[in-house]
């Protein structure tokens, strides 16, 4: 049963290269007439060249937090993982791919030619992320200072001591001007051993990026979400596996630019990187804690651990669920009055004569399953001499009492009030309801007046010359004192 | 769309005003607008969370609980809503504003039924039409507060009624209308099904699976990894295994670390060493395709292939990505558990 979900929900794919990396592009459009007798001379027939520049824009030094869709461990968690390897899910797929981590100086760029296989099959060449998730722990570094707050600009110059990755140019001056070179971002700063001991090299780069493309029907989703019926997230791995019993810092950086810098895979530093650089300092675009202690953190042992159950087969298939239903549990078992029992909270109410007592309230989610046969059921219209009209005209209507032990129920008072307050909170709903119930009531009245005039007239004209019937003045004053009475408030 | 606006239909004397319900008219947007509002409320949208659980013990840290929703509540809520601007003087209900109020709020409240039911498809881009108007009889849910949901915040909820559930031997597939799954705060989730829940089966989220290797409780807890049929997604029968002992000797670990527990902890991975060695060992169960990074990285990036040979071609990482992915979490609940006083009974025990 579970494997078969992972077939039926996931898709594991290689990656999602953009259609053009984050950078500056132009595009140049020229126009060249041509014609069979060469009666164009050469240089005129040509337009003067249109340019069009444009840009692709995509996180460099620091990403907006809503990108990240999920990381694991999760944040501040404390749980036994030292066989995980931790990772962050992102809500763009694109990302790990959209900048490159080649430096640009040497070698000759990324291959991107599709590759073909012995059976004649192509295939898109895996491509290596510019982003990765630096695993620290407490041995390696104090984390209370790993991370600093620091500009933009520091990382286009920053003292001898420090190795930068080559940014675009490397003169801050002359960068795009999206790019804000004061703006507040955070970098992690290492020495230099330590960031080789930590970081990926270029070939495992290319494993630490995957695109993952999932079924989201029975996924939770906010109203109004706009969500595909099939998700793609883009995933980044951590290279490192946690210590037990330690307090850890994962880090998304940017590798941009880095390849060169990179160390080899034994962790050996890079020769190129210079020997006066004693730190090097990487853009932080996320960050989180985790510990690694206790219990295990996975995902069947939490669900089965719920509600204080013995998790884990121990015994083999977990025994039924103590406490499920939405009601107070009181230690021990001890009896409880029937009412908690059935859900209710005893709160404390202030009545509206300012008399403080103790009320029964429960929400709508209730315990057990209402008969409705029964009479259970709240009538919220009712009827008078054939007029169906609203039962309820303020909150207290829908206060209940208990008289064996005088005690009010505020339950369904409660939510009628809390529907009215929401409501008039909600200015666009307010005034969309008042418009709507108004255009519906003069609808009616509007009809009223034209059947009422319309009887009126009719009998106007059928008495026409009959001297014995009403006269044409008091059947109209008798139409206009009825419009007058009838309709004529809600006319104001 | 459902049906929108309800027109109030009435025959007038001289004397006394008769307001009937009447049929509804089709596409009226500030209906739909209404209809839309109160539909979201009656899945509790913007219900303060104390008014939902008014006392903390309700629902401790890490806990589950199953619940029914009390229609009279909920509608009391929409009544609540719908009420502005109605008024009565005195005992006298019958102002023509409170009877045309009246007309209309039968088929407002059917229009908001459909519009409950649309709200979860609405989450969509496909957002799939539902005009079944039809009044709710039994709507279920649970609310879940644990790390769990910290740890996988899209975590999949299908819940089954007690007649229709996968283990039957006559299910048909189906499971229970989702009407809100959502999350109410960082560790607090509430799902609302149209029906009698019986079953709820929590799986993992798959974007979520995480990556790891597989403990050997008899070594101390040591590092091996268990592999699956790139095609079938499966774990291989008899098992492929990467044991300790190669991950120890394949230079998988920098600087000379091992797999043997309890020391694996802290180490940092050569993946690509990883990936190449699972090539290796999946040989001929691999889909076929053969990644040449370490002749494209001669190209690249000269420095970095010391070390590499020619031939430890690695699998693409989407490949390598399912072989790192642990299995498939799913755990089921049943929401009648064997002598809980009050299991779905109005009558307490």
């Amino acid at each position: 049963m579970a494997n078969n979900t992972l077939i039926e929900k996931a898709t594991f794919i290689q990656h999602h290269l953009p259609g053009l990396d984050a950078g500056e592009y132009a595009i140049e459009l020229q126009h060249r007439f041509g014609d069979t007798g060469g009666k164009i001379p050469n240089g005129l027939d040509l337009t003067t060249p249109l340019l069009y520049k444009f840009a692709v824009k995509a996180p460099q030094f620091a990403m907006d937090p809503s990108v990240v869709h999920s990381v694991f461990p999760p944040k501040d968690a404390k749980g036994e993982f030292s066989n995980v390897l931790p990772h962050i899910v992102l809500n763009s797929e694109t990302l790990p791919w959209i900048r490159l981590p080649f430096t640009p100086a040497n070698g000759s760029g990324p291959v991107t030619d599709p590759f073909k296989d012995n059976s004649g099959m192509y295939y898109d060449r895996d491509m290596p992320s510019w982003l990765a998730v630096l695993i620290l722990t407490e041995n390696d570094t104090d984390l209370s200072i790993a991370l600093q707050t620091t500009t933009v600009q520091q990382f286009f110059s920053n003292g001898s001591d420090v190795f930068l990755s080559p940014v675009q140019g490397d003169d801050p001056n002359n960068q795009p001007s999206w790019v804000d070179i004061q703006a507040s971002v955070q970098a992690l700063k290492l020495p230099i051993a330590l960031f080789s001991t930590l970081a990926p090299s270029l070939a495992d780069l290319f494993m630490m990026a995957n695109v993952r493309a999932v079924n989201m029907g029975n996924k939770p989703a906010a109203p109004g979400s706009d969500l595909e019926d099939v998700g793609t997230y883009s995933i980044v791995l951590g290279n490192r596996i946690p210590v037990s019993g330690q307090r850890h810092l994962a880090v998304l950086v940017s590798l941009e630019n880095m390849g060169d810098y990179l160390p080899d895979h034994n962790g050996v530093p890079s020769t190129l990187i210079p020997a006066n650089a004693t730190y090097a300092l990487l853009p932080v675009l996320h960050s989180w804690h985790f510990i690694s202690q206790g219990d295990s953190f996975k995902f069947e042992h939490l669900l089965e651990s719920l509600n204080d159950r013995a998790p884990d087969g121990k015994p083999a298939v977990p025994g039924p669920l103590p406490q499920p239903r939405m009601r107070l549990y009181p230690p021990n078992n001890a009896t409880v009055p029937v009412p908690v029992q059935l859900g209710y909270v005893p709160m404390k109410h202030t009545t509206r004569n300012n008399v403080l007592t103790t009320s029964w309230y429960r929400g709508p989610l209730a315990p057990y399953k209402f008969d409705d046969n029964a009479g259970e059921a709240i009538q919220f219209l009712k009827t008078e001499d054939g007029q169906t009209v609203p039962a309820i005209y303020d909150a207290d209507a829908l206060l209940r009492f208990d008289p064996s032990i005088g005690m009010f129920d505020l339950s369904y008072a409660s939510a009628w009030q809390l529907g009215r307050l929401l409501a008039l909170q909600d200015r666009n709903f307010s005034l969309n309801l008042y418009q709507w119930k108004r255009t519906q009531t003069s609808a009616v009245v509007n009809q009223l007046e034209q059947d009422l005039i319309q009887e009126t007239f009719t009998e106007i004209l059928a008495n026409q010359g009959t001297p014995t019937g009403n006269t044409t003045q008091d059947l109209l004053e008798g139409t206009m004192q009825a419009l007058i009475s009838r309709t004529a408030r809600f006319r104001k | 769309m459902s049906k929108s606006i309800i027109k109030p239909a009435f025959s007038t004397a001289l004397g006394s005003i008769k307001l009937t319900q009447s049929s509804p008219e089709q596409d009226d947007p500030v209906a739909r607008q209404i209809f839309q509002w109160l539909g979201r409320l009656k899945l509790l949208h913007q219900v303060p969370f104390h008014y939902l659980v008014p006392d903390e013990r309700l629902l401790p840290p890490e806990t589950i609980r199953f619940f029914h929703l009390d229609m009279n509540w909920v509608n009391a809520l929409a009544d609540g809503a719908y009420s502005i601007g109605r008024y009565a003087t005195g005992l006298d209900t019958q102002t023509l504003y409170n009877q045309v109020e009246g007309s209309l709020q039968g088929g407002l409240m059917s229009g908001a039924n459909a519009a409950t039911r649309q709200v979860r498809s609405g989450a969509f881009k496909t957002n799939a039409v539902n005009d079944n108007t039809a009044a709710f009889e039994v709507v279920t849910g649970f609310l879940l507060r644990s790390e769990v949901v910290r740890g996988w915040p899209s975590m999949e909820a299908v819940a089954y009624e007690k007649s229709n559930y996968p283990d039957l031997p006559n299910w048909d597939g189906s499971s229970l209308k989702m009407l809100r799954y959502e999350h109410l705060s960082d560790e607090v989730l509430i799902g609302i099904f149209e029906g009698e829940l019986y079953r709820l089966d929590l799986h993992e989220p798959a974007e979520g699976l995480h990556f790891g290797f597989d403990t050997d409780p008899d070594s101390n807890d040591a590092l091996e990894k268990s592999l699956r049929d790139p095609n079938t997604g499966e774990k291989f029968s008899p098992q492929k295994t990467l044991s300790t002992q190669q991950l120890n000797t394949g230079n998988i670990f920098r600087n000379g670390g091992t797999a043997s527990g309890p020391n694996a902890g802290g180490q940092v991975l050569n993946l690509y060493n990883l990936s190449a060695m699972m090539f290796a060992t999946l040989g001929a169960n691999t889909t076929g395709y053969v990644e040449p990074v370490v002749s494209q990285l001669k190209n690249e990036s000269p420095q970095n292939v010391s070390g590499l040979s020619n031939d430890a071609n690695p699998l693409v990482s989407s490949d390598f990505a399912l072989q790192m992915v642990e299995g498939v979490g799913m755990v089921t609940f049943y929401n009648a558990a064997p002598g809980d006083p009050v299991a779905c009974t109005s009558n307490p025990a």
